[in-house]
């Protein structure tokens, strides 16, 4: 590691964007990083002292996308806006490291045009309801110092009150909150596991404890967080561990605190388990447990495992007084009658039932 | 060069450089006899008993024929010095000793009286200058000894008792620079795979002979505790493995003992599959019943389910010719049916049959056969 935040020793900055408030404010945020400034075609510089790159540059696709959800299992209907790629922490079970093969940092400086489309979408018809977030590809608020990303679309937002943002990290990162949102159209949302998880398998994420208080300041500021238990390992022990991070959810929040809760047990495409051997790394014992091949092609751990896992999660969240918004991320209907008895087309739709949840504390 | 004619019991046809050594057959027993000695051995002069550096077989052969003697040429083994060219792997192997040699082309296999194939493959020494170290005695040994056998079909179990012998006087990386050329074809990948082999135990050299374990096993092999070897070396020796199988059932084993946290011995102890090799089960049928109780070891849930659907669908679709196949990974409630017609009259009775299967008490047990924890009650941890 060379000291540097998030270890970004390199800033490549693409000649469309050198002139950006976001270029700006990385070139601050990043004084020691190598700056180097992109014409078209030019490759990426390599980082000095072994870090990473931070590439500004502009998108040219859609912002705002479907989540790269199967049509096999139920999708919560999340809607990403796409402000960059990758993600400086380190996790083995991550989906992200499937998807980005090197270290690479991408954040999409061309927010004018991320606003002009979003304002056609969010315009188009103020009634209706949008929940969207930018934790799908990226960690929503890992560069934050860094690009001021969110900041940038929670002043657009002000405008746009049928939206509901969801920003999901592990970070303990708050600086978003200097733009003064309303506190009922945010939804600060942290991913949560195992202590024995977060211990082994997560590098350079913030503490538990870090992310739960980050979450309790949140939630006295009078916004409702999300949480989120993706992916939930099978591992010896598993019960004790997962029932610890639950109780110390309730030593921070109360459960009207919380707007919604995902679960999801850890699925993988297959040949994530050989990419982290490749990468030196011993492969955890929760990616050997009974796998699956499922209909999306991703390894999941055999359903009546899975079932277990997630009756067991439910229980001890209802004995804390939690059960409203409580679901799953993708999964079938025979696991949402296993474990909750209804599937999702009985709450009115995933999607809808999570809007509700959303926009209504109440229920 | 003038040759040698020895009492064939005044060299030790047993040395450790002599590591092919078999015992003759009687075809070359009978060849001695009637044509005599065609090739000569080579020994090694000490002033005392010489050594015998190539020509076991054809002494052990001439032992057991009255009032012969061995005739052989002498090598030294002052050799050249060990320059980097030397005996380059992939590249010649160069033999200043045996330049006398060539032209004893002709041997066939075992039952021919000749060690040695003519050394056309040997371009001479390639010295690249500058002092290098010697050949030690022992290494020039085996490497006449190897010379001697080349043109010989090498098999995995001959490669790695040359690894063994080199291996005890020089490192690895010397075993495959200076023996591989005569072992190993330049693009033959079994020099690595012998090279993996030897961080076995020799004990299990035998099994590789016997053609239980194949070459490619010995990495993985090696990867596993003494303890765990032992504990598997019945298994090993009970079939001959293939080597995908072998790499199935040790990973198996290995993963199956590392998530229960206890020694894979001791797993093996209790799952039962010692017990198969001593059934008088055919090799076919203890090879797929060493697997499956490996794999019942390492995926207890998903067999239980397999088990529990081949139960149920062998009773659901007894008397017909339906056959009944389980959701991916039993992911789904769903089970599907299939039935092969070949003609109307099939078609009517499949018919009747699918109608007796939906009626069957059987067929809502099959369809929520993954309702049910093969592992037990909710909230028990697993393995």
């Amino acid at each position: 590691m060379s000291g540097a935040l998030w270890d970004i020793t390199a800033l490549a900055v693409d000649a469309a964007v050198a002139d950006t408030a976001m270029a700006a404010r990385a070139r601050t945020a990043l004084p020691q990083a190598q700056e180097t400034a992109l014409a078209p075609g030019d490759p990426l510089p390599t980082a000095p002292a072994g870090g990473r790159v931070l590439h500004i540059k502009a998108h040219k696709g859609r912002f705002l996308r479907p989540c790269p959800a199967t049509r096999h299992y139920r999708c919560c209907g999340y809607q990403i806006i796409h402000i960059g790629e990758n993600c400086p922490m380190d996790c083995s079970y991550c989906i992200l490291r499937a998807y980005f093969r090197d270290k690479t940092l991408t954040a999409f400086a061309n927010t004018g045009a991320m606003f002009a489309e979003l304002a056609e979408t969010f315009g188009r018809d103020i009634s209706r309801p949008f929940r969207v977030g930018t934790g799908q590809f990226a960690d929503s608020l890992a560069l934050e110092p860094i690009t001021g990303h969110t900041r940038e679309l929670l002043g657009f937002l002000a405008d746009y009150d049928n939206v509901t943002l969801e920003l999901k990290s592990k970070t303990a990162d708050l600086t978003w909150m200097a733009a003064n949102p309303r506190p009922d159209r945010v939804l600060p949302a942290w991913s949560l596991n195992a202590p024995a998880i977060v211990a082994g398998q997560e590098r350079d994420t913030a503490a538990l404890e870090t992310r739960l208080a980050a979450a309790r300041t949140c939630a006295a500021a009078g916004f409702r967080v999300c949480l989120h238990f993706d992916p939930i390992c099978f591992f010896a022990g598993w019960e004790r561990e997962y029932a610890a991070i639950i109780d110390m959810i309730f030593d921070y929040l109360s459960p009207a605190d919380i707007a919604y809760m995902s679960l999801g047990s850890f699925r993988c495409l297959p040949e994530l388990p050989g990419r982290l051997t490749a990468e030196g790394r011993e492969l955890p014992d929760y990616m050997l447990g009974e796998f699956a091949v499922g209909a999306d092609g991703k390894k999941r751990l055999l359903r009546p495992l899975r079932v277990r896992q997630f009756r067991f999660m439910v229980a001890h969240l209802a004995g804390h007084g939690f059960s409203r918004g409580l679901y799953f991320c993708m999964e079938s209907d025979e696991v949402w009658r296993a474990v909750f008895g209804h599937t999702p087309r009985e709450l009115g739709g995933l999607a809808a039932y999570l809007l509700d949840c959303a926009r209504n504390p109440g229920g | 060069m003038q040759p040698l004619f020895l009492h064939p019991r005044d060299v030790d046809i047993a040395a450790p450089h002599l590591f092919w050594a078999a015992p003759p057959d009687a075809v070359l027993v009978e060849s001695l006899a009637t044509l005599g000695q065609i090739t000569p051995a080579l020994v090694v002069e000490t002033g005392g008993r010489p050594i015998l550096a190539a020509g076991s077989r054809r002494a052990a052969a001439l032992r057991q024929i009255r009032g012969s003697a061995l005739c052989a040429l002498a090598v030294s083994l002052d050799g050249p010095a060990d320059n980097d060219g030397y005996a380059g792997y992939g590249g010649h192997a160069g033999h200043a000793g045996h330049t006398g040699h060539t032209g004893q082309a002709g041997h066939t296999g075992h039952t021919g009286q000749g060690g040695q194939e003519g050394h056309t493959g040997h371009a001479g020494h390639d010295g690249q200058g500058g002092p290098a170290p010697a050949v030690s005695p022992a290494l020039r040994l085996g490497l006449y000894y190897l010379a001697s056998n080349q043109g010989r079909a090498v098999t995995d179990a001959m490669a790695v008792a040359a690894g063994r012998y080199f291996a005890a006087h020089a490192s690895l990386d010397d075993f495959l620079r200076l023996a591989g050329p005569y072992l190993f074809a330049a693009d033959d990948r079994r020099a690595r795979l012998v090279a993996q082999w030897l961080g076995l135990p020799p004990e299990l050299d035998a099994l590789l002979a016997s053609g239980h374990v194949p070459l490619g096993s010995g990495g993985q092999l090696a990867a596993l505790d003494a303890d765990t070897r032992a504990a598997l070396t019945p298994l090993l020796a009970a079939v001959r493995w293939s080597r995908g199988s072998l790499t199935g059932a040790l990973t198996w084993i290995t993963e199956a003992a590392r998530l229960a946290g206890e020694p894979a011995a001791a797993l093996l102890a209790r799952c039962g599959v010692l017990e198969l090799p001593h059934r008088g089960l055919s090799p076919n049928d203890l090879t797929a019943g060493l697997l499956a109780g490996l794999r019942r070891l390492r995926y207890p849930a998903l067999t239980t389910l397999e088990a529990r659907f081949s139960a149920l669908s062998r009773e659901l679709s007894r008397g017909s010719r339906v056959k009944l196949r389980p959701s991916q990974g039993f992911e789904a409630d769903a089970v599907t049916f299939e039935v092969t017609v070949k003609s109307p009259a099939e078609l009517v009775k499949a018919g009747a049959a699918l109608a007796a299967m939906a009626a069957s008490p059987v067929l809502p047990q099959l369809l929520t056969i993954a309702h049910d924890d093969p592992d037990g009650p909710v909230g028990e941890a697993p393995a």
